[in-house]
């Protein structure tokens, strides 16, 4: 237990200061993000250039920090949308059932057949590059295991007997939805929805390496990584820099996700009496 | 071969730091040995620690529990200190345990079948056609009429008694020497705990099975334990004899135990006098899935009147359709043919809450998140008009109705008893002005005392509200003790109604026979004669050997 909770310490000040850093962006980045210096193209790490500088002599921290920008909200609002969207679409599913289940559930089993990177490409390519259409295209692909889960656990829950009980009473549908069903979903839903942070930060960060992200000059983790790749024997950290930033960002949300999900299923882990 | 399971000052604790609940012993000082071939009892009422003593035995407690002081022997292994490789060769093989609810301790996703090879390769070293064959012979062996169609059935395939019976063949497959049965029973009607006991019972004399029988079913107790220990709060308050326990208890605690076993064995009521009919239910039937092969149907064809102010018994083996035809009635899941006709008068009798359901299973009945009060309130949500204030007045009203105490409201479901849910679910019920109230097996999952107390609320809450009662049940006492008048259903049809009296002094239809002539060896007040007739044919055993020896 008191492990666990130092890792949670750890991986919450991690976050926190690679968000906040982020945030301040402007403030404390050591130079303009676009500002090219070719005399200084793929410097090595030094006083002046903490993380060196890329291939048009750009200060890689400054282009780390301004990029995080798009890359963080990005993944954070999908996550957020494709939640809200699968939640519902579950829980409509699993309280309607009939055909309405059945279609919802076959749309999903669809979807999923596809490649989530190809249908995401896709949308892409025919809205455009650029903020809103990529949140689409992630939203679209995304809602899917969300759905799925949702849907899943309002099903067991509504054969509970307290659902039961609460129809006997008279409990209107809402009241069992948002009292019954949804606090019940609220743990396993959190630490899906940390997990799909992670994922959709690759994500992004796979569309903008594609060219489908943000357009240069501004910087966004993928498309650092996309553009330093071709130098990577020459300068290895434009690479690095951006990828660990990326994997340290998605392991720490994982890492809260998981903490955040245990104190939310609390409740029911007070004992029960020791004879049922 | 066989040794015995020995309890050495066992205590179990609280030990995380969970809100100042932190070291309170759950169990104290619990001593006890199980011998070889000898079925010993453990009785009290729910929350004593029992379930606890046993799990510990396996050390399958949860993770916020410990052992702190004390041993548990198995042939010199020590079980409180031994590894976990160590205890998994123990677990399910030389120390069975047989579950309350059978059905939830099978994986809905694997066969029967799937679940018994199991314990056959790890303990018995069985594979393939060899493990099957086994496991088909266990089938048998506990009661199963088609074994080979119950080693392919999934779990929701089988009815309660059948689930028992298999989870009694898994337990068995181990070959153990030593049974940890956590009431077995309690979720089985009489015809088939007598089965499951003898099962139990034989396999003590043909092998040398050492039984822990954990209950509050005195009548089995009597009917078959050689040694009985009462549990009260965590401990052991006495040991001793079944025949002398039973018949002299030393302490105050089991003569109360004793007592609350005994329901009064006529109906104290009058029928009731009013001809009104409150609710009619005219050939009602029930079938689930649309290609469900004919005779599948759960309910057929019921047509049956509930007259106002009367207390009407619906008697069914598990699997008969009573909860089916409970949740019709409420409209929880309405019936696919027939009618039922509500004809209530007053200001509440247009709402469909006006017919109430209390339900088995007090623990499932709330939501595990809810405290009480979020719970009791919600059923005054939809109606307009009461203020805030006025909602806890008419919750503390109910509380005070059912003989709550009204610091209660804050806790959780997992805090409270289940004599103090079910309750609560009365009290819920309660807080609708119902006319009418269905009890679907009400009391089965709760112990003797608490069982009692409950039935009488029910009889004055009756008696007051002038309430009509369906009380569904597969326990002979309970609806002897509380109904005028008896239904009996047997798969999905009415096959007799008769007044309560006439009922158990003459049944007419062949199933109503069975059942009453089941119940009499296992009733309370048969208690004593059964006694006297195990007693006597110990002594004719004894006799015997001595004549041969």
């Amino acid at each position: 237990m008191r492990s666990r909770s130092i890792v949670t310490t750890l991986a919450a000040a991690v976050l926190a200061l690679i968000v906040l850093a982020v945030l301040l962006a402007p403030w404390i980045s050591p130079y303009p993000p676009a500002q090219q210096n070719l005399a200084q193209r793929l410097a090595a790490p030094s006083a002046a250039h903490w993380l060196g500088t890329d291939n048009l002599g750009r200060d890689t921290l400054s282009r780390i920090l301004e990029g995080g920008r798009f890359s963080m909200s990005v993944a954070a609002l999908a996550t957020v949308l494709t939640c809200l969207l699968g939640v519902a679409v579950g829980i409509v599913s699993a309280r309607r059932r009939g055909w309405v289940d059945e279609f919802l559930t076959r749309t999903n089993d669809v979807l999923l057949a596809l490649p989530e990177m190809v249908v995401a490409l896709f949308i892409v390519a025919a809205l455009g590059t650029g903020f809103g259409p990529l949140l689409l295209a992630l939203t679209v692909t995304g809602w899917t295991p969300f759905a799925r889960l949702a849907r899943t656990l309002a099903y067991d829950i509504s054969a509970r007997g307290f659902v039961d009980a609460a129809r006997v009473v008279g409990c209107t549908p809402s009241f069992i939805i948002f009292r019954h069903v949804l606090p019940h979903l609220a743990a396993p839903v959190l630490g899906q929805a940390t997990l799909r942070f992670g994922h959709l930060l690759i994500s992004v960060g796979a569309l903008s390496y594609l060219g489908l992200g943000v357009q240069p000059p501004q910087s966004d983790w993928g498309s650092m990584l996309a553009a330093a790749q071709p130098f990577a024997d020459r300068a290895p950290l434009g690479i690095l820099a951006p990828g660990l930033v990326i994997f340290t960002v998605a392991l720490c949300v994982t890492l809260l996700g998981q903490r955040a999900a245990r104190m939310a299923a609390a409740p029911l882990l007070i004992p029960a009496a020791a004879d049922a | 071969m066989s040794t015995p399971l020995v309890l050495e000052d066992l205590e179990v604790s609280l030990t995380r730091d969970d809100g100042g609940r932190q070291g309170r012993p759950l169990l104290s000082s619990v001593s006890l040995s199980v011998d070889p071939g000898e079925f010993v009892a453990l009785v009290g009422s729910s929350g004593s620690g029992k379930t606890l003593t046993a799990m510990s035995c396996l050390r399958l407690l949860p993770p916020q529990l410990e052992i702190t002081v004390g041993s548990i022997r198995l042939d010199g292994l020590d079980l409180v200190r031994a590894t976990e490789p160590e205890l998994n060769t123990v677990r399910g093989g030389r120390l069975g345990m047989l579950f309350q609810q059978p059905k939830r301790m099978f994986n809905p996703n694997r066969t029967i079948g799937h679940h018994l090879r199991e314990p056959l390769r790890l303990h018995g070293g069985l594979r393939g056609p060899k493990a099957r064959a086994k496991a088909v012979e266990l089938l048998e062996e506990v009661g199963f009429s088609d074994p080979v169609r119950g080693f392919r059935a999934y779990p929701h395939q089988l009815s309660g008694g059948m689930a028992q019976r298999a989870m009694t063949a898994l337990a068995l497959a181990g070959q153990p020497e030593m049974l940890l049965a956590d009431e077995p029973t309690s979720a089985l009607d009489k015809v088939l705990e007598r089965q499951v006991l003898q099962l139990l019972d034989r396999e003590r004399r043909e092998r040398g099975l050492g039984i822990l029988y954990i209950t509050h079913n005195l009548a089995s107790v009597a009917a078959y334990a050689d040694r009985v220990l009462v549990m009260n709060a965590g401990s052991i308050v006495e040991a001793g004899p079944a025949h002398e326990l039973l018949i002299r208890p030393k302490t105050a605690y089991a003569r109360d135990l004793l007592a609350a076993a005994q329901l009064a064995p006529e109906s104290r009521r009058r029928p009731s006098s009013a001809e009104r009919d409150v609710l009619v239910l005219d050939g009602v039937g029930k079938r689930f899935g649309p290609r469900r092969k004919p005779g599948g149907a759960a309910l057929d064809d019921v047509s049956l009147s509930l007259r106002h102010g009367e207390i009407l018994g619906v008697l069914g083996q598990s699997g008969s359709g009573k909860s089916t035809l409970a949740k019709a009635i409420v409209g929880l899941d309405a019936a696919s043919a027939g009618t039922i006709t509500r004809q209530l008068d007053g200001a509440e009798a247009q709402r469909p809450t006006a017919v109430q359901l209390v339900f088995q299973e007090p623990h499932s009945a709330f939501d595990p998140r809810m405290t009480l009060r979020a719970s009791l309130r919600a059923p005054l949500l939809p109606r307009r008009g009461l203020t805030p204030a006025q909602r806890e007045e008419r919750i503390a009203a109910a509380l005070a109705e059912v003989e709550l105490d009204a610091g209660l409201l804050d806790k959780r479901p997992g805090q409270c008893s289940g004599g103090q849910l079910q309750r609560a679910t009365i009290a819920r019920a309660l807080l609708l002005e119902p006319q009418v109230l269905i009890c679907d097996e009400a009391t089965s999952a709760l112990d003797a005392l608490t069982q009692r107390t409950i039935l009488n609320l029910l009889l004055r809450l009756q008696r007051e509200r002038n309430l009509s009662l369906i009380v569904i049940s597969h326990d002979m006492d309970v609806v002897r003790y509380m109904c005028d008048r008896v239904a009996v259903l047997l798969e999905g049809r009415v096959v007799e109604v008769a007044e309560t009296r006439d009922f158990f002094a003459a049944p007419r239809h062949p199933h109503s026979r069975s059942l009453v002539a089941a119940s009499i060896p296992c009733r309370a007040d048969g208690l004593w004669t059964m006694l006297d007739a195990r007693n006597h044919a110990a002594r004719a055993g004894l006799e015997r050997q001595a004549a041969e020896g």
